[in-house]
Formats: structure tokens, C-alpha cells, sequence
């Protein structure tokens, strides 16, 4: 039978009607089944390593940096923070100083590529002064020095609070005086715990847990006076359970093997690998690695030492082979150290240093080299880079000391063969030093450079092929034997 | 007369209407009219007519719900969730406000106040200033009048069943009671109306009445459009669009669905494109209308941003609710929320059951049901490359589709269910009748609850505890967060944060209208995007001149973000406002944070020495690296829009509102030349102190627009309510009526 002509349109209309409807609701059920997106909200605005020492890797606002601070009843000539910018502007920045008083800021123009200093003490011989340094932009670099007749030394800042911080090597043996420096730079109290290791084990005083720090104060505890006396072994626990500070020890050793004095941040974070650049091995030196392990659990540290020298001859991999390895067990909660001659066998020279655990668990490590001279003795303290911070650009921004031996040691993180360049910042802009473009640097190896007496006093910048770390190695002044030292900075996200 | 009358004066008052004799007229008219037409129609296919007491059962049933259902809110009150927040002021306030020339919302900006608050104002005005509650009877009332609109637009079926069955689908569909729950103006504004515009194009469209006829005869056919009253439509519709997006622009998204829908299910089923695209055209001509009567709020939507102006703020990645829900019409705290799906049930049946002249619009129901349901679903997951309206919103046309095509199947159930063979068709409309009655329930129970389960406190009600504006100087309040969970009219920043800004500590209807761009939301977004990608620790101090004082972040609002249903906090931002130098912690609970920003200068301060300094510089370094500390607040007044007088002292008064040279100072007869602050604010620099007057001029053009918008209203008012004198012919399916013959005639008598 055929069907007349009206009524197969309207067939024809409600098959077609019903066909978009149907194909809507098909629609649906696939559009359903899409897995939905969760946008990322603010969770970049902090990761764990931003409250390491480092030179931020994108455009900012602003850049807060915090500095270790100093003790003015330690005795200390001067102190100041040193801004540093790379740029070919003007930057501006505002110096804060948190102290027992009320806060005191200042303004300062860094003219384009150079550096402007702010003092820290202005006449006061006791209490703490913590400063804080705003810059506008991101190109600002910031550092502290002091002058000490006990050894300067340069330490650098962090551009965030953090609410835990570790320090593993400790020291009050025969005099010996450590000093840790909390400051809370925000409007709000924050509660502090404090413990600490030794080698007899952990201990958190009554005095030190739920300590509140008042909105923008400083305070100080002398460890010797919280029950850490005589102690060869002290690491020290730090966490804020409500809110963020900053912690920094002053520590100035006067026996028991070790003489001189270092200011440092503590290390916000336990992390499972650590990278050391500036080993050595020599006569009358003795180098130390500290663990500490603030989890509940043992932990076993794997010490691999790395080296290069310029003859040295690398594998079929192309790499050169670790001159030593050792393993500690460090106990939960306790602090132990590593005499690196005795546990490797090293042969003398240079030497890098990686620490890790295999079952990824976190621990705080610190590198110490006690020399003893004829006439003296000194320990310069150093510590390590964790295994996210290794980066192809490293910043030095108060320079290097001029005709010195060693004066950066430069580690190859990886397992590829690469090639440096330092340069630095002079009013013109980057220029090349001399003999220092495109340095060869064999896979994981490690190498030192020296400085001749007309290098330039200004900022460098140490740019690699591969992801590096970088250690500087800096006179003491006052005529004084040995060296402090401390890591350049690197650039986040330059890896 | 006594001697000559024959009857007793009770007997004539008997015979007397009462009230008003052309009121009563008209309705006995239209009534006459719809009545004979619908007794007609049923009776030409064979179907027994719902009878007129039917039908007043039916809407005193559905009132008498409304009223249960909204018993608590009409004695308690109606909490302060979601957009039901208080009016600014009184009536003459907002029409003040609307004449300024200076928008208060967020910073404030010289640009036109947009329409609805002279509409707000006008409404204020006719409430003899009790705007709670007119506020609260809208409320009520809202939904009441989308049934209305529902019933109306289904006079195309002709036949009170489909009529009834029409305005009970949507009535039965729990959309509006989830807007009322969760506080959605825009939801209930929409709802309210789009049954009403669909009703009116129709008309305009001239689609001819369902009549009976053979079932293969599924075409569209058009009447005889009738010029008297065309023009009088088309006002009506353009007044109605006006009104509805001078407070929701979202409207016109929804609308533009039914067009496009609507349109190409008329020229399917063989209407000429001329008739078909009537459907366009009408809404185009009443957009156009609708354009002329906001033209002076126009400027708003001619700068960046002005689609999120349209649809509010777009939720990164999609706010994921979910077919089932969103079928179900679960936005809401809604009781068995999910039985509404079977809603869609009668709807998709219709399709299968209904022919003759009703399958059109058994197909324009259940498309525009299923076709809307999926525009809502895309935008759910963010599918799509803009991003619409909110769910209160988008799913209005889905209910309406699904009542249009309730109504076919109603319309058809004589043809070709009942006098039918018995076949598939009789089960199937069974189930649908079932599935009916069953999706009813989330509705019918939604009115226990006596204020549609609306919350009874509100978390808003949390920031009482913020200091009033009197202690230490007006301020402002930022709230961040998902936009779904913010007051007022959040901005989005990106990342799946909004924003969205207040002066002081509660929320109005000023607040409701996403404020235009400016120089200080710019600045604020730009510390937002800091403060979200970690790029300063000092947002507070970037902040500081624009007057903010506490950042809120709401979790929970009762509303949108529920303890059943909480909306996550966008991840680490309440532990990056931790980490801000300049915020401290002043509130935490698991309903919200509140940081206050220790650098806050007020509204309208005098300046320390060095924030003096610092005003004359832009930019961040003039605000980071500057110590504000110190402005002492001058010039309050009960709303930081209007202006003040009072003594001050010498030295540079800041106000924290986007530089705008209307903004004029004197000091005794002396006039005081204004500059930028900051790069971004308002400041004075006042060499001796004095008594200070600060006044907002607007200008001459602004005030001719005003006046020039105000004539247009009046005249489309006008037109959609003037009356033709003459008499109109009505046509119905049997043949012409005309109703303009005396009854009876005193010649007649007395011969």
C-alpha cells in the first residue's frame, strides 16, 4: 500500500522530531560520563621547598626576605643586609628590623646593577635583630653579612616562613655557645614547640613546648641554658603549630675541636637526598656529616662521595665512579655524625657528597670541616642542597673573595656530562671571566675553581649545561686561618 | 420614582456588581470567551470539559500550597541566604542612589546605576517603605505567577485539562522552591516570567489554537495576526523583558534557547520561514526595546568582562552537579529530589503518543526540555567555550518544556488515548499519569517545610561580629572563595577563585549587580592573583588604599555549600592568605575564615605624614614598601557613596574610590582640586583645616538620560496597557461569535 504524499511528511517529521530528541538525550548520557576537571586554586602559591634558600623563578608582585638575623650581645661588629640587583633599573626595597622594640623600617633605591647595604645593629650591643626585605619585583637578591672578630660570615635569607625547621649540627662542648633566633614577622601569635637531640637522646623541655611568639617579636634562647650543655651532638627541633616563622642559629664554637662563628637559617624541610659540593679531604682536617632523623622511624643514610680531578678517567658510561660509600643507620628522633674518612677511605682532595635514604624517608644532614692550622683552627659549616633544588643557574650575589684557592666548588648532579660559565655584573651588563666559559664537568663530578686577585668584586652568575649545586668558600677576615662557607643561591625552576 | 417602580430596592442591589463594574466585565468576558471556546474544542473531539468550578478547585488548591509553603517565611520573615539581601536604603535612597551618577558597588565608579534600582525604587515607593516586606511577598509570589504564566500560555491546547495539566507540571517541578531554599532572584525572576513570554510571542507568532483534527494533520498553522493588539504585545513583551533582565541579564540566554528551538520546530512541521521566523523576530524586536529602555546602563556591558555580566561568573572546570541532579532539579535542599526525574517521563511519552495538531507542540515541549537539560549539562562540565547562567536559571526552560509537553499529552488524551484502539498508547499514558504523580512529590513536599526549606540562620549572620563602620571608619569587606559561595556578585580571578567586594560588613542589593571595572578592582584582582600564585607575601598592603579590612572565605552558606553538600575551599587558598605578612586570623570556623589586613587605612581618612608621601607615588612601590599606619578616619557618613560634612583636619584626605573628578571638596567656600592617590584613588591635600564638605556631582548629560529613560518606560507602559475601544472579533473553531450584542433590549420591553 502506498502511502499518500502528507502523510509520509508527517512520518517523516516525527521520525525526525523524535531522532533530535533522542540524539539530545544520547548527548547527555555521554557528556555525563566526562570525568570533571578540579581546578588548581592556590595550591602553587606554596610548595615545600619554597622556604629554602633560593632566587624565585617567576615574575613577582613583591619578594619578602627573611635573614638569618644577628645577636648583638654576641659581640659582633656589624652586621648588615646586602641587596643585591642584576637588573638594568632602579629596584626598591624596604628594610624591616624585628627587635625587643617596635619595628623600624627604611627605604632604600638599589641602583641598576649594583648592590645597596642597610645596617642591622645601629649601635645596640644586645638583643636580636631580624630584618625583613621587600622588593619590588623579583630581581632582587638579598644576604647577610657580619662581622665578627671570631670569622665574618655571609648567610643567606629565604623568601618564606616555614612552620617547622631542623638544625642537625649543634655544638656547646667546652664553651661553645649556640644560640637559636625565632622571629614571627606576621600580624598574629604563633605557638612554638621546641625539641632537641643529643646523643643521649630526644628531649623537649617543659619551658620550650607552646611558646608563644607575639605578633612581629623576635626571641632568642641560648641552648646551653635550655639543658644543652656540654653537648658535642645537639640537633634542634623547631615547629609551629599555629602559624609560620623563621628560625635561624648563631652558633660561635670555642673548643672541643672546632673555633669560629656561623649564622645560619635552619632547614625547613627533611628531605631524602642531599647534595654537598665543597668535601674535602686533607691533612689535619677532619669532616663531619650530621644526620638527624626527626621521623618515628630508623632510617639508613647512604653516603656516596664523588669526585673529579683533571686527569681523572671516566667509565664506559662516561661517568666517573664514586671514590667511597658508606652507610649509617640513624635511630628515630636522634642525631648522629659520620666522620667521612673513617666510614669511606678517601683518597685527599675535593670531593662531592650525596646523601639519601632508599625508602624515601626524610632527614636533615649538615656538612662540617674542622681544620687545624699551626697556629690555629677553624670549622666552617655548610649546608646541603635537596635533590628539587638543583638548577642549571646559580646566583652569588655579594660575590667571591678575590685571589682565593677553591673559592666555588661545583657539583654535577647528574649522570651527564656538562659544561659551566661564570660571569659577571658589571655596570655595562654580563661579562665573561676569563678562563671560566664553558668549563667542562664530567657526569656527577665535582670541580673547583679558584680566583685571581683582579676578579671581580661584584655579583656572578654560574650557568651549567645540567643541574648543579654550588658552594662557596669565603675568608674569614681579621686575619684569621680558613674559611667560611655557604651555598650560592639557585634559581627555582632553572633545572 | 417610588409610585412608577415596580421591583424592591433589595432586589435591584442583587442585580448590582460589585467593585469595579469594567473589572468584572472583562473577566466575565474572558472567562465567556475561553470557557465557550474550551467547551468547544472538547466537544468537537469528544471530550467531557473540565468544568469552571474544576478549575477554581484546582487554583485554590495550588494557592493554599503556596501559602503552606511559605507560612514561616511570610510570619518569620525571609533569611538573609543567597541574593535575599536587604534593600540599599528606602525608596527615595535609591532613587537618590540612581540619579548620583556614582555607583557605590565594590569601589564605586561614575557610571550609571543600573536599571533595577530605579525599578527597585519605584517598587519601594509603592510599598509606602516597607521594602521587607515586599521583598517577602515577591518572594511568595514569584512562583505563583509562573503558574499563572504557564496556564495562560497553554489557552494554545483550548481545553482546561491540558490547561491544568500545564500549570500543574510546572508547579510540580521543584525549581522555585530550590530558589527560594537557596536565595536565587534570578531563578525565581526567570521562572516567573518565561512562561509569560512564551505565551505573549506566541500570540505575536499568531500560532493557531489546537483544534481537533486528523491525526496525520501534524502542521502548524498561523491565524490572522491582529494589527490593534499587535502592537500592544509587543510592548507588553518588551516591558515584561525589561523588567525581568533589569535584575537578571541571564534571562536572555534561556530565551534564546526557546527561539532557536522553537523556530526550527515551526519550520519543521511546514510552516512557511516567514511565519517561523516570527519566533526570532519578536524577541529580537523586544531585545531591541529592551536595549532602549537600559540604554543608559548599557555602558556596562561594553567593557571587558561584560559576558560574565550576562551570566555571573563562570565556575573553573564546571560545578559538576551532575545529570541525574540537574535532571531532578536537585540545586537545592529539596525533600527526595531525585523522584522529580521522573518528570521528564510524561514529557518523552508525549512524543510517542500525541498527533494531530498537538504533536508540534508535543515536539516544542520535549525538545526544548531535552535541549535545554543538555545546554545545562555541557555548562555543568564546562564543556562549552563561554560559560552560561546558573542552574536557577538555566533550568527554567527544561521545566517549562517539560509542562508544554505535559500539557500536548493532556490536550490529546481524548484522540488519541481514550477514544483510541486499544494499543501501547493507553499503557504508556498510564505510566506517564504515574511518573506525574510520583515526580510530584518533591514538590508537594517541599511545602512542610512552611519556608520551602530555606535555612532559618544564615552564615552571613557570622560577620555581626565584625566591628561596625562608626569605631574606626567605613571599610571594605572581600570575600574569596568559589564564586558559588560568595555574596553578592562574585568576579572571577582564574584558577577557581572569585572574588567579590562589600563596603562594610553586610550584603545589599547594591552588591548584586557585578560592579563595573575599574582601576581598584583591577588593583584588587591583581593582589588576589597574587596572594593565588604566591607571587607576594604583602596583598594586604596592596589592598591597604582601597580600604580592605577583612578577607573572607565562606565554606559553608547554607545555600550553595551545605554541611550535606559542602563546595570545597579552592585548594591552599585559606594557607595562602596564611602565609600574607599582613593578614592575621581573626575568625576560623568550619563555615568561614575571616583575616583582617593589619594595614587598612578607611574609606575616607586623613593620611599620616608618610602615607601622604606614599599617595603620590603608583603603583607597588608606593603601597608595599609605604607604612600606612596612622589614617585617621574624616567625613563618615551612613552610606560612603553620599557625601559629608564635617570639621577636618589639614593634611591630605584620602578617599578609597577610583579617582573621579566629580568627586569635589570644599573647606569653608574654599573649592579643594582632587588628584590621583596612589595611582588608583582620590585625594585631597588640605592646607588648613576647617570645615569640609565632599559632595559627588553628576553631570547634566546623566541626568537629561535619566529623564529621557523614564519617558520611554512611561510609554511603553502605556502601550501594553491601553485598550482598543472596538470591539474584537474572536474566532473559534466553529465558526464567528460576536459578543458585543445587547443581551436584551427597553425597546424590546416596552413594545
Amino acid at each position: 500500500m502506498n502511502l499518500s504524499a502528507a502523510p509520509r511528511a508527517h512520518m517523516l517529521r516525527r521520525i525526525l522530531g523524535t531522532c533530535l530528541v533522542l540524539a539530545s538525550i544520547g548527548s547527555l548520557i555521554y557528556v555525563e560520563s566526562r570525568r570533571p576537571v578540579v581546578p588548581e586554586g592556590a595550591s602553587v602559591a606554596y610548595s615545600e621547598l619554597d622556604a629554602f634558600a633560593q632566587v624565585p623563578m617567576r615574575a613577582r608582585i613583591s619578594t619578602s626576605w627573611f635573614c638569618p638575623g644577628v645577636a648583638a650581645g654576641d659581640g659582633v661588629d656589624s652586621g648588615r643586609v646586602v641587596i643585591a640587583n642584576p637588573t638594568d633599573v632602579d629596584i626598591t626595597a624596604a628594610v624591616t628590623l624585628l627587635s625587643d622594640g617596635n619595628p623600624e623600617q627604611q627605604v632604600v633605591i638599589v641602583r641598576a646593577r649594583s648592590r645597596n647595604s642597610v645596617d642591622l645593629l645601629r649601635g645596640r650591643t644586645k638583643g636580636v635583630v631580624v630584618p625583613i626585605v621587600e622588593v619590588i619585583g623579583s630581581q632582587g637578591i638579598v644576604e647577610q653579612q657580619l662581622e665578627f672578630a671570631a670569622g665574618d660570615t655571609t648567610s643567606l635569607c629565604v623568601t618564606a616562613t616555614s612552620s617547622s625547621w631542623f638544625f642537625a649540627d649543634g655544638f656547646t662542648l667546652e664553651g661553645s655557645r649556640e644560640r637559636l633566633i625565632l622571629a614571627n614577622p606576621f600580624p598574629e601569635s604563633a605557638v612554638v614547640n621546641m625539641s632537641f637531640s643529643t646523643a643521649d637522646g630526644q628531649r623537649r623541655p617543659t619551658a620550650l613546648q607552646g611558646f608563644i611568639m607575639p605578633a612581629r617579636s623576635v626571641k632568642s634562647f641560648d641552648m646551653s641554658k635550655e639543658g644543652a650543655t656540654e653537648e658535642q651532638l645537639l640537633a634542634i627541633e623547631v615547629r609551629a603549630t599555629t602559624g609560620k616563622i623563621i628560625a635561624s642559629r648563631a652558633q660561635h664554637y670555642l673548643g672541643g675541636g672546632r673555633l669560629g662563628y656561623s649564622t645560619t637559617l635552619g632547614i625547613p624541610l627533611a628531605s631524602n637526598k642531599w647534595w654537598f659540593a665543597g668535601g674535602q679531604t686533607a691533612a689535619n682536617t677532619i669532616e663531619k656529616l650530621v644526620l638527624y632523623n626527626p621521623a618515628e622511624q630508623d632510617i639508613t643514610v647512604d653516603a656516596v662521595f664523588l669526585h673529579q680531578e683533571l686527569n681523572a678517567t671516566a667509565d664506559s658510561a662516561g661517568s666517573v665512579p664514586p671514590i667511597g660509600a658508606a652507610s649509617i643507620l640513624v635511630p628515630a628522633g636522634e642525631v648522629v655524625s659520620l666522620n667521612t674518612e673513617l666510614a669511606a677511605s678517601l683518597p685527599k682532595g675535593a670531593h662531592g657528597i650525596v646523601l639519601s635514604t632508599a625508602n624515601g624517608v626524610g632527614f636533615v644532614a649538615e656538612h662540617a670541616i674542622s681544620k687545624r692550622t699551626k697556629t690555629s683552627a677553624f670549622t666552617a659549616l655548610t649546608q646541603g642542597t635537596p635533590d628539587g633544588l638543583t638548577s642549571r643557574v646559580w646566583w652569588i650575589p655579594t660575590g667571591v673573595t678575590p685571589d682565593s684557592r677553591d673559592a666555588l666548588s661545583i657539583l654535577n648532579t647528574t649522570s651527564e656530562a656538562a659544561s659551566f660559565s661564570i660571569v659577571g655584573i658589571g655596570p655595562g651588563g654580563e661579562f665573561p671571566l676569563t678562563g671560566l666559559t664553558d668549563v667542562p664537568l664530567l657526569p656527577a663530578g665535582v670541580m673547583n675553581v679558584s680566583f685571581p686577585a683582579d676578579v671581580t668584586d661584584g655579583q656572578l652568575i654560574v650557568r651549567s649545561t645540567e643541574p648543579i649545586v654550588v658552594r662557596r668558600q669565603l675568608n674569614r677576615g681579621h686575619g684569621l686561618v680558613g674559611f667560611s662557607s655557604v651555598l650560592a643561591l639557585p634559581q627555582r625552576g632553572a633545572r | 420614582m417610588r409610585h412608577s417602580r415596580i421591583v424592591d430596592d433589595g432586589e435591584i442591589r442583587a442585580l448590582q456588581s460589585r467593585g469595579s463594574a469594567r473589572f468584572s466585565a472583562y473577566l466575565r468576558k474572558q472567562s465567556r470567551v475561553t470557557g465557550k471556546a474550551e467547551a468547544d474544542n472538547s466537544a468537537s473531539i469528544g471530550d467531557v470539559a473540565v468544568r469552571q468550578r474544576g478549575t477554581v478547585a484546582f487554583w485554590l488548591t495550588l494557592l493554599i500550597l503556596t501559602l503552606i509553603g511559605s507560612r514561616s517565611l511570610l510570619i518569620d520573615g525571609v533569611t538573609r541566604v543567597g541574593q535575599f539581601v536587604p534593600f540599599v536604603g528606602n525608596g527615595r535612597q535609591m532613587a537618590s542612589l540612581y540619579a548620583s551618577g556614582w555607583w557605590p558597588s565594590a569601589f564605586g565608579k561614575a557610571v550609571s546605576a543600573p536599571t533595577g534600582i530605579s525599578l527597585s525604587a519605584f517598587a519601594a515607593a509603592m510599598s509606602f517603605g516597607r521594602v521587607g516586606l515586599l521583598q517577602t511577598l515577591v518572594i511568595v509570589a514569584l512562583p505563583f505567577i509562573g503558574y499563572i504564566g504557564a496556564w495562560q500560555f497553554a489557552s494554545v491546547y483550548a481545553t482546561r485539562r491540558a490547561r491544568i495539566i500545564t500549570a500543574l507540571m510546572y508547579a510540580a517541578v521543584p525549581l522555585p522552591y530550590a530558589c527560594i531554599s537557596i536565595g536565587r532572584w534570578g531563578g525565581l525572576l526567570v521562572y516567573a516570567a518565561f512562561p509569560w513570554l512564551a505565551h505573549i510571542a506566541r500570540l505575536l507568532v499568531a500560532h493557531r489554537p489546537v483544534v481537533a483534527s486528523s491525526r496525520e494533520d501534524a502542521l502548524d498553522y498561523f491565524v490572522e495576526r491582529n494589527q490593534r493588539v499587535f502592537t500592544r504585545r509587543v510592548a507588553t513583551l518588551t516591558l515584561i523583558l525589561a523588567v525581568v533582565t533589569a535584575f537578571e541579564v541571564g534571562m536572555l540566554i534561556v530565551l534564546a534557547e526557546l527561539v532557536i528551538v522553537w523556530f526550527l520546530v515551526t519550520w519543521l512541521h511546514g510552516a512557511r520561514l516567514r511565519d517561523a521566523v516570527m519566533w526570532p523576530l519578536m524577541f529580537a524586536v523586544a531585545g531591541l526595546g529592551t536595549l532602549v529602555l537600559h540604554a543608559p546602563w548599557l555602558e556596562w556591558f561594553t567593557t571587558t568582562g561584560w559576558w560574565s555580566r550576562v551570566s555571573g561568573a563562570p565556575i573553573e572546570g564546571g560545578r559538576n552537579i551532575g545529570l541525574l541532579r540537574l535532571a531532578s532539579f536537585d540545586i537545592a535542599t529539596v525533600p527526595i529530589a531525585r523522584v522529580a526525574v521522573l518528570l521528564f517521563v510524561p514529557a518523552i511519552a508525549a512524543l510517542f503518543i500525541v498527533r494531530g495538531s498537538r504533536a508540534p507542540w508535543a515536539l516544542r515541549g520535549s525538545l526544548l526540555a531535552v535541549a535545554a537539560l543538555l545546554v545545562a549539562l555541557l555548562d555543568d562540565r564546562a564543556i562549552l567555550p563561554i560559560h552560561l547562567g546558573e542552574p536557577a536559571i538555566m533550568l527554567v526552560p527544561v521545566a517549562f518544556g517539560l509542562s508544554v509537553a505535559a500539557g500536548s499529552l493532556g490536550a490529546s488524551m481524548a484522540v488519541d488515548v481514550r477514544h483510541a484502539r486499544f494499543g501501547w498508547r493507553q499503557p504508556l499514558s498510564a505510566l506517564a499519569s504515574i511518573a506525574f504523580l510520583i515526580g510530584m512529590l518533591p514538590g508537594v513536599l517541599s511545602s512542610l517545610d512552611g519556608r520551602w526549606n530555606q535555612t532559618s540562620t544564615s552564615t552571613m549572620d557570622l560577620l555581626e561580629q565584625l566591628p561596625t563602620e562608626s569605631d574606626a571608619g567605613s571599610y571594605r569587606t572581600v570575600f574569596l572563595g568559589d564564586a558559588r559561595t560568595l555574596p553578592g556578585a562574585p568576579i572571577n580571578v582564574g584558577w577557581g577563585v572569585a572574588y567579590s567586594v562589600i563596603t562594610g560588613a553586610q550584603v545589599s542589593t547594591v552588591d548584586l549587580w557585578e560592579p563595573p571595572r575599574s582601576r581598584a578592582t583591577d588593583e584588587l584582582a591583581q593582589a588576589v592573583r597574587g596572594i593565588i600564585r604566591g607571587n607576594t607575601a604583602r596583598a594586604g598592603r596592596l589592598v591597604a588604599p582601597l580600604a580592605v579590612r577583612f578577607i573572607v572565605v565562606p565554606i559553608i552558606d547554607d545555600a550553595a555549600s551545605t554541611r550535606h553538600r559542602p563546595l570545597p575551599v579552592p585548594r591552599g587558598l585559606v594557607t595562602a592568605l596564611g602565609d600574607q605578612l599582613d593578614l592575621r586570623r581573626r575568625y576560623s570556623s568550619p563555615d568561614l575564615v575571616i583575616f583582617e589586613n593589619a594595614a587598612w587605612v578607611p574609606v575616607r581618612s586623613t593620611l599620616s605624614t608618610l602615607g601622604a608621601e606614599a599617595s603620590k607615588l603608583a603603583g607597588a612601590a608606593s603601597t608595599i614598601v609605604a607604612d600606612l599606619a596612622g589614617a585617621a578616619p574624616v567625613l563618615s557618613s551612613s552610606r560612603p557613596d553620599f557625601g559629608a560634612t564635617a570639621p577636618i583636619e589639614a593634611g591630605t584626605l584620602h578617599l578609597a574610590v577610583p579617582y573621579s573628578p566629580g568627586w569635589e571638596l570644599q573647606i569653608g567656600s574654599t573649592s579643594i582640586s582632587s588628584r590621583t592617590a596612589f595611582g588608583i584613588t582620590t585625594a585631597f591635600d588640605v592646607p588648613t583645616a576647617g570645615t569640609a564638605t565632599l559632595t559627588y556631582k553628576s553631570s547634566a548629560v546623566r541626568l537629561l538620560a535619566i529623564l529621557a529613560e523614564m519617558g520611554l518606560w512611561s510609554a511603553t507602559v502605556f502601550l501594553a496597557l491601553a485598550r482598543a475601544r472596538k470591539k474584537e472579533k474572536i474566532t473559534t473553531s466553529s465558526g464567528q461569535m460576536q459578543i458585543d450584542s445587547p443581551v436584551l433590549s427597553f425597546e424590546e420591553m416596552t413594545k
